[in-house]
Parts: structure tokens; C-alpha cells; sequence
């Protein structure tokens, strides 16, 4: 598999621990965030290749760091991982450019899945804009 | 339903659908956990520890109830949901399919057994969710509290003619039907049942080809 950059953001410190050693595991380059404000620090000192994004977190919640990434770094997918969503949150961070959208508790292969598709999805974009 | 109680059970509904989300947090938590477990657990393979195979398998076990705790906030936040409006549009498939769920432990304390038997399309209507599924699940609890231990009841969902209908049919060894359905009409929860209905619509039936009861939402909108 490919090796590419996953930043991870979610305040549930103990979840996104484990996840991020199951994701090294399986040979991806991964860093752990836990709020909106340092995400968005994150990205500007060591660009990741995608964010898997939690939506509920205290001060900033994920929307608006959604917003402000595809502002800032357009080329950063962001997959959201949540365990509150709804069809109203979903239909609004595609609209904000998210690349997907998964519920919590999820498979491993499924989340790796994601990341995949969407580390396609960027390459498949910057070619296009490099022709 | 008075104004007062439909606040108190939106407030109630508020509290639980919060809650059912820190639940399915924790469940996340312990599934990636275990997760992680079972990953280590393989590249150890080779050089397996003592008890390899005992912990192997508690960790099948965690996740086997993890992904039932799942399943099990999942129903109870719909349930929790269910609240959030006086009136809405209802799907009597999901509907029947959620209330047999939510009665599953409760029959199955009484040896009873719970199946469902959906329509072949979607029967939709507008109507109370929460005092419709109050008025099934009673119903549906006077009759296992009246039935021969090891019987089974089916919710189906069809329509007749125009009107969305749920059946509740019991088999098993009963003896005598039409004396199980006075026994069942005897009691105050069937009444619960019918002044609950009745304000909504609903008109319950004793049904003549099986052993058991049909709701029929007469003139409903959808």
C-alpha cells in the first residue's frame, strides 16, 4: 500500500490513540490531533496527504475546520469519522468538500478502504491540474 | 397527547439520544482497542505467549458484544428520537421492525418468541410515533403475559384496501384461542391500548382467521 500522510482529529483521545497505532500497523504515515484549533496548526507545519475528521468536538467543531482546510489547502481530502452524525451533516460537509463521510464504530478495512479511495481521489485531482 | 407530557418526553428523549451518543463513543473506543489487540495478537502468531489462544479468544468475545452494544445504542437512540416531533411520517416496516427489537428481551423473559413480517413495499403514514409505539408494545406485552410459554407472536405490515395495517398473530400451542383473546380483553392494558388508538385513528380488531389482533389506521395520511 501506498504510504501517504493521515492527520487525525478527535477530541476522544483513547479512540483516536489505538486507531492511529491500528493505521501505522497497516504502513501509514499517521499524527494525532485532538481539537479543531490544532488541526488546523497541524497542517500548515507538516501538510498531510488526507484528515479523517471528527464533527462533534469542543471549541472549533469539525465543520468549521472542514471550511477552513479546503480554504487554506484545498489539495488536503478530509474523510469525516463520527459517531453523531446525521443526513443534514452529511449533505452539508460534501457540500463543504468533504471527500467522505463514515459512522462510528467502523472496520478497520473500511476506514483503510476510505483512505485509499480518497489518496486516489487527490492524485486523480493534481494530475488534472498539472495537464 | 397533552402539551406538558409531549415537552416531558421530548426532554426525556433529549437526555437518552445524548446519552446513546457517549455510549456508541465508549463502544468505539473498546472496539479500536480490541482491534488494535487482535492486530498485536497476529504478529505474534509465530511466537506465541502462554494463554495465546485464551486471549485470542476473549478478544473475539469483546468484539462479538461490542458490535452488539452497537446495535443495541443504535435502536435505543432511534427509540430516543422518536420523540423529537408530536407527529411524523412512519414507516410501519421500520416501525414493526424497531418495536420487535425493543420487545425482544422482554418476550424472551417470558418464553416467547418475536418475528416480523414486513409489507413487500413501504407503508407510509403520518402519525404519532411515540403513543403508536406505546399502544403496540402494550398490546403486544398483554398478550406474552398471557400466552403459553414457548409461543410465538409476528408483527406483519400489509395494507387492506386502502388502509395501512400492522397484524399480530400468535401460534404455538394454544388450546383455545377465543378463551386466550378474553383473557387478553380482560385486562386493563387492553383498554390502555384502545383509548391511546382511538384518538389516533387506529382501530384494533380481534381477527377472526387467526389468533390475534390487527390495527387498522383508517383514513390515513401519508
Amino acid at each position: 500500500m501506498t504510504k501517504f500522510k493521515v492527520l487525525l482529529v478527535d477530541d476522544e483521545e483513547e479512540f483516536v490513540l489505538a486507531l492511529a497505532e491500528r493505521l501505522q500497523l497497516r504502513d501509514l504515515d499517521v499524527s494525532v490531533v485532538y481539537n479543531g484549533e490544532q488541526a488546523l496548526q497541524a497542517i500548515h507545519d507538516d501538510v498531510p496527504d488526507i484528515i479523517l475528521l471528527d464533527l462533534n468536538m469542543p471549541g472549533m467543531d469539525g465543520l468549521e475546520v472542514l471550511k477552513r482546510v479546503k480554504k487554506n489547502r484545498p489539495q488536503i481530502e478530509v474523510v469525516i469519522l463520527t459517531g453523531h452524525g446525521s443526513e443534514k451533516d452529511a449533505e452539508i460537509a460534501q457540500r463543504l468538500g468533504a471527500f467522505g463521510y463514515l459512522q462510528k464504530p467502523l472496520d478497520i478495512g473500511e476506514i483503510v478502504q476510505a483512505l485509499n479511495q480518497a489518496y486516489k481521489h487527490k492524485i486523480a485531482e493534481a494530475a488534472t491540474v498539472v495537464v | 397527547m397533552k402539551e406538558t407530557t409531549a415537552k416531558e418526553l421530548v426532554f426525556f428523549g433529549k437526555i437518552t439520544a445524548g446519552f446513546t451518543h457517549e455510549m456508541k463513543n465508549i463502544l468505539a473506543i473498546i472496539k479500536e482497542s480490541s482491534g488494535l489487540m487482535e492486530d498485536l495478537l497476529s504478529l505474534s502468531k509465530d511466537a506465541p505467549f502462554p494463554h495465546f489462544d485464551r486471549f485470542s479468544h476473549r478478544v473475539t468475545v469483546i468484539q462479538q458484544q461490542v458490535q452488539r452494544g452497537v446495535e443495541l445504542a443504535a435502536r435505543l437512540n432511534r427509540f430516543a428520537h422518536s420523540t423529537d416531533e408530536r407527529l411524523a411520517r412512519i414507516d410501519l416496516n421500520d416501525l414493526a421492525e424497531q418495536l420487535t427489537k425493543l420487545s425482544e428481551r422482554f418476550a424472551r423473559l417470558k418464553d416467547i418468541g418475536l418475528s416480523v413480517r414486513p409489507a413487500e413495499s413501504s407503508v407510509v403514514l403520518i402519525t404519532s410515533p411515540v403513543e403508536l409505539q406505546m399502544a403496540v408494545f402494550t398490546l403486544l406485552e398483554s398478550c406474552w403475559n398471557q400466552l403459553p410459554a414457548g409461543s410465538e407472536i409476528e408483527l406483519s405490515v400489509e395494507r387492506r384496501g386502502q388502509d395501512p395495517c400492522i397484524n399480530i398473530c400468535f401460534t404455538g400451542e394454544i388450546a383455545d384461542c377465543s378463551k386466550l383473546m378474553q383473557k387478553i380483553e380482560a385486562t386493563d392494558a387492553i383498554k390502555t391500548v384502545r383509548e391511546i388508538l382511538d384518538p389516533l385513528g387506529i382501530e384494533i380488531m380481534q381477527e377472526n382467521e387467526m389468533c390475534g389482533y390487527g390495527l387498522a389506521f383508517v383514513g390515513a395520511k401519508e
